[in-house]
């Protein structure tokens, strides 16, 4: 059991309690993480946090905050960074020391309009390209595809070769000839086809 | 607007047109197969065989045999009839096997006229068909024999022992003799042109 200061029925002179001797050496760590520069957590109660706050300004105005040295030769090498090149003051970051979380990375108000622009560029780009390839999609000739059987199909001459008188009338035996032949020159451009022409 | 943003947006027009070049060579590489890369019929692209074709010239072939059969069976006129069917079928334009076909349909059909007396019938018959060739062919030689016997058939008709009878089929040998000089002459210039040619 605690005693508020409020109660009254308060009594400072009162021996401390158990609850109230935890609840200090809490309070306690608590200032202590702080005045580390530690952090604190994020879950506290309001009277806490107040108290906590109060302890950090204490500390501060008594000017016993101390900066590690990574952190102060890092300081002082960014300000003569910045006295040397006067071009790119607003670029000059201060490197966090090590072990630190690193802060968000400071970029020049130049850098991030061109990074700005680079969707854009990528875009009419990409555009360019695709209208070029729609351009010779329409524009190119149209090409016939040689046929396979071109070479191979012969007239029906060739095919007969001259009728003699006692073969006048065997006409059927040449139409025999030639359906034979352009079957198979039908077969072939099948296969051509099917096979994508590479014969 | 924020980066992300204008990196989806550029992202989203790239991506969009890129897709619309895509589909559009896509969609013509499926184009190629009917139109630029389409088989030729034989109208526009000589030496490929189409399948009217085929049909035509498997018409041609099963009406020949057919007249066969009423031949070795003895009936002349089905077989006439069978052969006058071959000269009704329709080849694809510019085919040149039409001509062909048509020539030694002819050609046999005047030999089944003359078996069967109709003289002049066969030699219309073989008269037209050398009316509409429209080149030389061994097809065209074989019906210019084929005149050649009409015309023996016609002077073996008109030697009736008479002499305006001996003087027609004196006529009609004659006739013969230069349809057999004109096929002869055909075959010896086709031959050679045939011969000149790369095989």
């Amino acid at each position: 059991m605690t005693h508020d200061p409020d109660d009254d029925d308060f009594d400072p002179d009162d021996p401390i309690s158990p609850a109230e001797l935890a609840h200090a050496r809490g309070f306690g760590e608590l200032i202590d993480r702080a005045v580390a520069g530690r952090g604190v957590p994020a879950a506290m109660s309001a009277d806490d946090r107040a108290l906590v706050e109060v302890a950090t300004v204490i500390r501060g105005a008594a000017g016993r905050i101390a900066l590690t040295d990574a952190r102060a030769a890092s300081i002082v090498d960014a300000a003569l960074l910045a006295a040397v090149d006067k071009d790119r003051p607003r670029s000059v970051s201060v490197p966090p020391p090590l072990g630190a979380p690193s802060p968000p990375r400071v970029v020049s108000i130049d850098a991030a309009r061109k990074r700005s622009l680079l969707p854009w560029i990528a875009a009419t780009v990409a555009t360019a390209v695709a209208a070029a390839a729609i351009a010779i999609l329409v524009t190119r000739p149209v090409r016939h595809a040689p046929s396979p059987s071109v070479a191979a199909r012969r007239s029906a001459d060739q095919l007969v070769g001259v009728i003699t008188r006692d073969r006048a009338g065997d006409a059927a035996a040449r139409i025999d000839v030639i359906y034979a032949d352009r079957l198979d020159g039908w077969r072939e451009q099948g296969l051509a086809v099917r096979s994508g022409g590479t014969r | 607007m924020k980066t992300t943003t204008r990196w989806l947006v550029g992202a989203a027009l790239a991506g969009a047109l890129g897709g619309t070049a895509l589909v559009s060579c896509t969609a013509g590489d499926e184009d190629r197969a009917s139109t630029s890369t389409r088989l030729a019929e034989p109208s526009d692209l000589a030496g490929t065989v189409s399948q009217d074709l085929l049909v035509a010239l498997a018409q041609a072939k099963n009406f020949h045999h057919k007249a066969k059969v009423y031949m070795t069976d003895g009936n002349l006129t089905e077989a006439t009839l069978a052969v006058r069917q071959i000269l009704a079928i329709q080849f694809p334009q510019g085919a040149p096997e039409a001509e062909d076909v048509r020539q030694d349909a002819r050609a046999l059909l005047a030999k089944l006229l003359v078996a069967q007396g109709k003289v002049d019938e066969a030699m219309r018959t073989v008269d037209e068909g050398i009316a509409a060739a429209t080149r030389d062919s061994f097809f065209l030689a074989n019906l210019h024999t084929v005149r050649g016997e009409v015309f023996e058939a016609q002077a073996a008709l008109a030697d009736d022992g008479t002499p305006a009878g001996k003087a027609n089929a004196a006529s009609a040998k004659r006739a013969a003799i230069a349809a057999y000089d004109r096929s002869i002459a055909i075959n010896e210039a086709l031959q050679k042109r045939l011969a000149a040619e790369p095989k």
